[in-house]
């Protein structure tokens, strides 16, 4: 049997007299404590019918209404029920505030007497009330200017409590983390080997609207911090429906349980998330329970809690994966791994450069709706492949996206090429486009759509690691530009790791061309490398005039051996644990 | 863009229905050629592209495949009629010129027809009251089209083989696939390159032949009467470059899907653990973008049939009639837009030889 994380949200315990404020209406926990316990009592007899090992508890945020004392004393009550239920020990429990939480009453009695007050002392006296919860369930105060502010440590699982309030005022706000602390705050948590996942109230996404609860520009620099930390899962509340998606531009996935006691629509829920951990691998398995009224004589006051389906539902991911067989290596224990190589014919691109690359300069592409469809179907025709994967004797992966596949299906072709376009768009990318180049066949079939809508002329070129399977003509642009009339060309290709592919085609074998080449815009479907995606990530030494963008993020498992030694070294490749295919003709490039 | 535009020295056609398809391929409406009802952002392309290029004052617009229209055309047609355009609608139903209100012209010449139309989703052909030729001007000295004339053979097919001779590779080697010897080699990305629009006009007639052919011949029937989503529609297996461009656009076209087979060599390693992209009985049509002696298609055809799939025919922009057509099999045929005969292989530099001494020449006339 595995352990399992229960997620709730948005309890909204409320007061329904509204002499203090607002009530929540639709909601099952109110002051009244015997209609409270009949509600929680339902509840923790549904988990209490789950096999499983150890229970753990985590509640993100709103869990009273309006933060009165008299909420967080029913709240008390509540979650007493709970951990004597199901047996749980206050290390066992993360309790995070949402916005609900914040008592904006006491900010103004603050603001009255003091106006100078700080945000320090803002931020403290905000939470006076929920630490009356916290300190009776978790028996420490809580604090109020740390935005981690407590941790769930499970095996290699670490969950973060995080505080996404602090720009919540007595007027409200959205969610908001200074980008600065939380990433020294990561910085200084982080151990190798653990996996992290931040629990935080408000969503940074919209099931809704488009742009979530958060600051706009606070989320952007947000997805490069969590991205650069590794973190994969983000448990979040606030939206009211259960849902999970990615964060706009990443693999970061994000889940919400809904919320907990509504009596209307949307529907009461909670999740669950089972622990599946073996030695090849790590992933949280989503589970999800709502309120189903189906007026059954057996059934309780409120209905029975009835498990969804996800094969029924769209809007959510079954698993979160941390490792899979894929990318946990499948290699003899060193010490050390050895450096990763590069081609040796030659230079690898530039790191990312201060100059070229400003902090402040953040272009990536962004629609979830095309990002999450292209990733579903990669998940849903399990085209992540693993394997031992060769486009060169020094180009070596343990996984490959089997791109060809992802274009079968006509509708996934179409949406692809819209995709593509939507790309373009985004970036105002044909404004000066002089030439657009397919590189391969799926670069040329994703580009075939933009080749026709934008009026600059189109071409297509094999890749380079299959050049040899073609014709000398074939090999050769049909464009000549050596009075300079093609200075902005765009390359649309399917994926790209370190760019080594377009390093050639550019530096080998269409030099003439691309010597009178200003810029050079490549797009891509998947970005498969280390780096965390922005547009200039491919500049330095050997390029200054590259632009990139890419669909999506999706890093594969480098070879991790040299040239030299893979073949004995690499045991995926040796003892043929899996797949071991070549893109490209050995005999011919031998040859 | 306009891809349709093709001029002769008395006028300038335009086919309103490719026209149609491309006007909803860039806008990302997936509905390919089944889509028939003309709407405004055609004709606004149309009328954009003629303010620029008005020398030849005389328009034909082909209705052909078009069977409704957005309300309130009748204006695009009525400010180029200001502009003395001369125009002339071919293969326009009654009902079309009652709904562009242009059925008070009165012109000898319009002559009232049957005419074919198709439905909409099984391309079944009909007849429906109509004209093969409606002037919108009533002086019959002013006719400037004969109906005889065959746009396609006459106009198209000359376009065509002009472009194909600027795709045209001197190559000097043996056949690389083939014994025999090729004078050239022709580069179809070319016409991509340097005339999309013309390229996307072919692939455009491909995919209308390629309907018309799955309810005329004996190719398996894979359209019926109920809605398009419920057939069991073919794949298209590209297996070059080039054809994975014209598949790319054809799948629009058509709603069918796609397979790409030139990695099925290498790939099979990973299907074969995984699940095969080939299924069993499913039907498939290999798509070129030039046939020459069809070993490709061979090679194509024998995987597909040894994965259990079923080969439906090859369709290609070109093909070569290498033995004359009544010698080939109807299974064997390409199914291409473009012939290179006997007509046009001198003119296109185009030779294929062996190192045997050819028949004599008396003799293949008396056999």
């Amino acid at each position: 049997m595995n352990d399992i994380i229960i997620h709730i949200s948005d309890l909204h315990i409320s007061d329904q007299s509204g002499k203090l404020g607002n009530a929540f209406k639709t909601t099952y926990l109110t002051l009244d404590d015997e209609k409270n316990y009949n509600y929680i009592k339902e509840f923790t007899s549904a988990l209490e019918k789950i096999k499983c090992n150890n229970k753990y508890l985590i509640i993100t945020g709103d869990i009273t209404n309006i933060a009165e004392k008299n909420e967080f004393e029913k709240a008390v009550n509540i979650l007493k029920i709970i951990i004597d239920d199901l047996s749980l020990s206050k290390e066992n429990i993360l309790l995070i505030p949402g916005d609900h939480d914040v008592h904006r009453d006491s900010i103004k009695e603050l603001l009255r007497d003091n106006p100078d007050s700080t945000s320090i002392e803002v931020n403290k006296i905000k939470f006076n009330n929920f630490n009356l919860l916290y300190k009776e369930i978790k028996g420490v105060d809580f604090d109020a200017n740390k935005i981690i502010f407590d941790k769930l440590v499970i095996d290699e699982l670490v969950f973060l409590g995080v505080n996404s309030n602090m720009k919540i005022d007595h007027h409200g706000g959205v969610g908001y983390l200074d980008t600065k602390s939380i990433e020294n705050e990561l910085k200084s948590i982080r151990e190798e080997g653990k996996e992290y996942v931040l629990c935080l109230h408000h969503n940074l996404e919209g099931e809704f609207e488009d742009k979530g609860q958060w600051d706009e520009v606070n989320k952007k620099n947000l997805k490069r911090i969590f991205e650069g930390n590794n973190i994969k899962l983000i448990l979040n509340g606030n939206e009211h429906t259960p849902n999970s998606k990615l964060l706009a531009g990443s693999v970061i996935n994000l889940s919400d349980s809904g919320v907990f006691a509504s009596k209307n629509e949307p529907t009461a829920s909670f999740k669950y998330y089972e622990i599946v951990k073996n030695e090849n691998e790590l992933l949280l398995k989503n589970n999800i329970k709502q309120i189903r009224i189906i007026n059954g004589k057996s059934e309780s006051n409120f209905g029975s809690w009835i498990t969804i389906n996800l094969d029924e539902i769209k809007t959510e991911i079954k698993e979160f994966i941390f490792k899979t067989k894929t990318n946990l290596p499948v290699l003899p224990i060193q010490e050390e791994l050895p450096e990763l190589e590069v081609d040796d014919e030659l230079p690898e691109l530039g790191v990312n450069d201060e100059d070229n690359n400003p902090v402040d300069e953040i272009k990536i592409y962004e629609n979830k709706d095309f990002q999450q469809k292209i990733y579903s179907i990669i998940k849903d025709k399990s085209l992540f492949q693993q394997g031992h994967f060769h486009w060169s004797e020094s180009s070596r992966a343990h996984n490959w996206i089997n791109v060809s596949r992802m274009l079968e299906d006509n509708k996934d072709l179409q949406m692809i090429n819209d995709t593509i376009i939507d790309l373009i768009e985004q970036f105002d990318l044909d404004r000066d486009t002089n030439l657009m180049i397919g590189l391969g066949y799926e670069g040329n079939m994703i580009a075939s759509k933009a080749s026709m809508k934008y009026n600059f002329p189109y071409t297509y070129f094999p890749y380079s690691y299959r050049s040899k399977d073609h014709l000398d003509f074939e090999n050769k642009l049909d464009f000549d530009n050596s009075e300079g009339q093609y200075k902005n060309v765009i390359i649309v290709t399917d994926v790209v790791n370190g760019a080594n592919t377009i390093k050639k085609f550019i530096l080998e074998r269409e030099t003439t061309f691309f010597k009178n080449v200003e810029k050079i815009i490549l797009i891509s479907l998947f970005y498969t490398g280390d780096k965390v995606l922005n547009y200039k990530i491919l500049n330095g030494e050997t390029f200054k005039n590259i632009e990139f963008y890419s669909v999506k993020h999706l890093k594969v498992e480098k070879c991790p051996y040299k040239d030299y030694n893979y073949r004995d070294e690499c045991i995926i490749l040796k003892d043929k644990l899996n797949c071991v295919h070549k893109f490209y003709n050995e005999k011919l490039v031998s040859k | 863009m306009i891809i349709s535009k093709l001029e002769h020295p008395d006028f300038i056609y335009y086919d309103l229905h490719s026209e149609e398809v491309y006007s909803n391929y860039i806008n990302q409406t997936n509905e390919g050629i089944y889509a028939d009802r003309l709407h405004s952002i055609t004709l606004e392309r149309i009328k954009d592209q003629l303010s620029l290029d008005d020398n030849t004052k005389n328009l034909i617009f082909d209705f052909k495949n078009i069977s409704d229209t957005q309300p309130n055309l009748h204006s695009y047609f009525g400010d180029l009629k200001n502009n003395r355009f001369k125009i002339l609608f071919l293969n326009i139903t009654k009902d079309l010129i009652k709904q562009l209100e242009f059925n008070s012209i009165r012109n000898e010449k319009n002559i009232e027809d049957n005419i074919q139309v198709f439905d909409t989703y099984t391309r079944i052909p009909k007849e429906e009251e109509g004209y093969k030729c409606f002037y919108l001007f009533e002086n019959e000295s002013e006719v400037f089209f004969n109906d005889d004339f065959n746009i396609f053979d006459e106009i198209f097919n000359k376009k065509f083989k002009e472009e194909l001779k600027k795709c045209r590779e001197d190559y000097t080697e043996p056949h690389s696939s083939s014994f025999v010897y090729l004078s050239s080699y022709f580069n179809i990305r070319k016409l991509v390159s340097h005339n999309k629009g013309f390229a996307f006009y072919s692939i455009y007639k491909l995919a209308i032949r390629i309907i018309y052919e799955s309810r005329q011949s004996a190719w398996k029937t894979f359209l019926s009467n109920c809605n398009i989503e419920e057939f069991n529609k073919p794949t298209l297996v590209c297996q070059s470059l080039t054809s994975s461009y014209i598949v790319s656009i054809l799948a629009n076209m058509l709603n069918f899907d796609v397979l790409i087979l030139d990695k099925i060599g290498p790939i099979n390693k990973i299907y074969n653990t995984l699940n095969k992209n080939i299924i069993e009985d499913k039907d498939y049509i290999i798509v070129s973008d030039l046939v020459c002696l069809g070993t490709e298609i061979k090679i194509a055809k024998n995987i597909i049939q040894f994965l259990g799939g079923n080969y439906l025919g090859n369709v290609s922009l070109i093909k070569t009639e290498t033995l004359d057509s009544k010698d080939i099999f109807k299974e064997n045929a390409t199914l291409a837009v473009f012939s290179i005969d006997n007509a046009n292989n001198k003119e296109l530099e185009f030779y294929i030889s062996t190192n045997l001494e050819p028949k004599p020449i008396e003799e293949s006339t008396t056999t």
